[in-house]
């Protein structure tokens, strides 16, 4: 019995080998940026380059360190309670993000549900598809709805030809183009996921579903959307989360009364040259996502709904 | 090899074949055709089927499935859809399933048109090849799938939930999920999903295509006696030969949409109604002739081929001077040392023993004639030693009785 246990043991070894390099890159462009983000969130302002006191140096030692944390305060996070206007963006943020994910999925689905049921020749052709618009730059297609959903855009140009409006439509600088944006550019992260829940299901479960008495719709609800519920968690998490720290397209096919919390991040980055308070924006941004990742996490690792 | 002495040992013998068979060549009496004779519906008049197919026909485009295929089956029966596969038996299933629509013709369960009734109102259930137990729901949960739609109530679904898992002998199993169970275990809750609303028909579509060999060996008896409990009409499809001929009562053999014949596994075996029932259902033997002279004693080929006339149970297909085939099954044929003894009566074919195969519970000679041809003849090993023990090369000569062997003219 004794030679049994050798062999296992490298095996394990190497396969622990093997799980490190993720590990190395999420301490490295994770870990590492979010602590000095983190850290930055603790200091104070000031006119000064870096724009932050107190700044840490590790050639003073652990005295030094330890000099700097007894420097450290809470103002930031206090003052981003006091603001209104803070906590405004980030639901604003939120119920962007919930409806739109609402709206991706709403479109997505039967597209997904379409890309399941073709013959099996055109699947991959309809993937290919799917992430072909990744191949031109996110901000130009991002553009060229400017150039559709303006004043004189295509869209309304359609639209009042057709004979559908008499008077051009505004679309461009409100949320209603926000939205468009957003599901159009996180289709892909919503379909994608909802296929590959949807093709692999067995279509004999929905016949089973209609002989076991099931009408049609009621047997698609049973069996298909049922099944396809952890592709329904992962494409809506996919897009929920960048969505809520989305600044591009708030920003350049939003209008004034467009609040997000990407925007306010930027502003108080750039504009406001306040360091500090950005990054106090930004790790409560990365704790009011902690919270559906680790739901995700915790129900993938269940094996599935 | 000397020619003159492997022709056809014995000539023809001068049996007037409009005598009555039995005695003028003292055969052995006629073995009765009729197996199971307490339950054949088919053959009564008075029975009224529980299904009907009428001129069905489904083509996928150019293709034929199912062609002008009618048939009757009764209640109570257990029957067997046979054929390779693409034969159209699981097209067949399938559209008393409700899942396919024909192109043509009509079914009809208890004498109602089932036309315009979707799957779900069909009384009637199937057990998927795959089983398409629902992945996310208990063993409990899956049987009691189709008595919820029913809107039973909820102690009744409790009772008979209960009472299938107790059938199936799962009753310890009934909070586990699909994936948590053998194979041999989902297939029985399978089963006992299909048959808890107790449907007029159940439809197996090859049930015991993913078990091992002696699992499904054990499983069929189960499945017979199970059939006999419920007192459920079931239909099953297959390809295993072997699993049709336990299981059913009737099998219909089918063939690029048609149904090539159908009869109780006996009468199909014994009695084929064409070469490809005869060379599908079992191995048998077949030699091509003329037919020389026809009446109740029997049917006399010319076996040109083979140079011999062969003597066949009496067949009214046989015409004199029509062409046809003799059939005869390899286990209907007794082998011997050539020179041994006085030569059969009728029916001696010699030849060498081109290969043989001990297979346990018999032993396969292939027989090589003057003319070339191999034919089969298995020897049943009735004792452990080998009395008569015959090897390759040795001279032989095969016999069968009239009686065993059919002529078939298609």
């Amino acid at each position: 019995m004794a030679p049994r246990s050798p062999a296992p043991k490298i095996s394990r070894w190497r396969a622990n080998l093997a799980a490190i390099p993720p590990y190395v890159w999420l301490l490295l462009f994770f870990l590492a940026p979010f602590l000095i983000i983190l850290k930055i969130s603790f200091s104070e302002a000031v006119i000064a380059q870096p724009p932050y006191s107190p700044v840490l140096s590790l050639s003073d030692g652990v005295s030094g360190l330890w000099a700097a944390v007894r420097e450290f305060t809470f103002a930031n996070y206090a003052f981003l309670a006091e603001d209104s206007l803070y906590i405004r963006a980030y639901l604003s943020s939120l119920t962007i993000a919930a409806i739109s994910t609402a709206l991706t999925l709403l479109v997505g689905y039967p597209i997904a549900l379409a890309m399941a049921r073709a013959p099996h020749g055109w699947r991959p052709l309809l993937v290919a598809l799917m992430i072909l618009p990744f191949w031109t730059s996110f901000l130009i297609r991002v553009y060229a709805w400017i150039g559709i959903l303006k004043r004189d855009g295509l869209l309304n140009q359609v639209l009042l030809w057709s004979g559908l409006i008499s008077e051009p439509l505004t679309i461009l600088n409100t949320n209603t183009a926000v939205y468009i944006g957003i599901v159009y550019t996180y289709l892909p992260f919503m379909v994608l996921p909802l296929y590959a829940a949807l093709e692999r299901q067995d279509r004999a479960l929905l016949e089973a579903a209609a002989d076991l008495g099931s009408p049609p719709l009621l047997a698609f609800w049973q069996v298909t959307v049922r099944l396809s519920l952890p592709g329904i968690v992962a494409g809506c998490l996919l897009v929920f989360i960048p969505v809520v720290g989305e600044f591009v397209i708030p920003n350049l096919l939003g209008g004034s009364s467009t609040l997000m919390i990407g925007q306010t991040l930027w502003d108080e980055f750039f504009q406001n040259r306040d360091w500090p308070l950005a990054s106090t924006v930004a790790v409560l941004l990365v704790l009011v996502l902690v919270v559906p990742i680790t739901l995700f996490q915790r129900i993938q690792s269940r094996g599935g709904l | 090899m000397d020619t003159g002495e492997d022709r056809l040992l014995i000539p023809p013998p001068a049996v007037a074949l409009t005598e009555p068979p039995g005695e003028a060549a003292g055969d052995p009496p006629r073995r009765g055709q009729q197996q199971n004779a307490g339950f054949a519906p088919w053959d009564d008049p008075a029975a009224v089927p529980l299904i009907e197919f009428e001129g069905v026909s489904k083509s996928y485009g150019e293709t034929l499935a199912v062609d002008d295929l009618s048939l009757a089956i009764y209640p109570r029966e257990f029957f067997a859809l046979l054929g390779p596969s693409g034969c159209g038996k699981t097209t067949l299933m399938r559209l008393l399933a409700g899942f396919e629509t024909p192109s043509a013709g009509t079914i009809r369960l208890e004498g109602r048109d089932l036309g315009a009734v979707p799957p779900h109102e069909r009384p009637i259930n199937m057990m998927f090849q795959s089983y398409a137990l629902f992945p996310h729901l208990s063993v409990w949960d899956n049987i009691a799938f189709g008595l919820r739609r029913d809107r039973v109530a909820k102690p009744e679904i409790a009772r008979r939930v209960d009472e299938m898992l107790t059938l199936v002998q799962l009753t310890g199993q009934a909070r586990r999920k699909p994936h948590q169970l053998s194979g041999g275990q989902r297939q029985r809750v399978a089963l006992a999903r299909s048959l808890a609303k107790r449907p007029r028909v159940l439809l197996l579509d090859e049930p015991l295509a993913a078990l091992d060999k002696k699992l499904r060996g054990e499983t069929q008896f189960e499945l017979m006696n199970l059939q006999e409990e419920v007192g459920i009409t079931f239909l099953i499809v297959t390809h295993d030969q072997e699993e049709a001929m336990v299981l059913a009562d009737r099998i219909a053999i089918m063939r690029e949409g048609r149904i090539e014949q159908v009869a109780p596994p006996r009468r199909l075996y014994e009695s084929p109604a064409s070469r490809y029932v005869a060379d599908f259902v079992g191995d048998v033997n077949l030699i091509e002739g003329t037919v020389t002279e026809s009446g109740p004693g029997g049917v006399r080929v010319a076996a040109e081929g083979i140079g011999a006339t062969l003597l066949t149970a009496p067949s009214d297909e046989a015409a004199t001077g029509a062409p046809g085939c003799v059939a005869v099954r390899p286990e209907k044929i007794a082998i011997g040392p050539a020179g041994d003894g006085p030569p059969p009566a009728h029916n001696a074919l010699e030849g060498v023993i081109y290969d043989y195969a001990y297979l346990g519970e018999y032993t396969l000679f292939r027989v090589r004639t003057a003319s070339g041809h191999l034919i089969e003849a298995s020897r049943l090993n009735r004792s452990r030693f080998d009395d008569n023990p015959l090897t390759w090369d040795d001279r032989v000569v095969l016999s069968f009785e009239a009686d065993d062997a059919v002529f078939l003219d298609r």
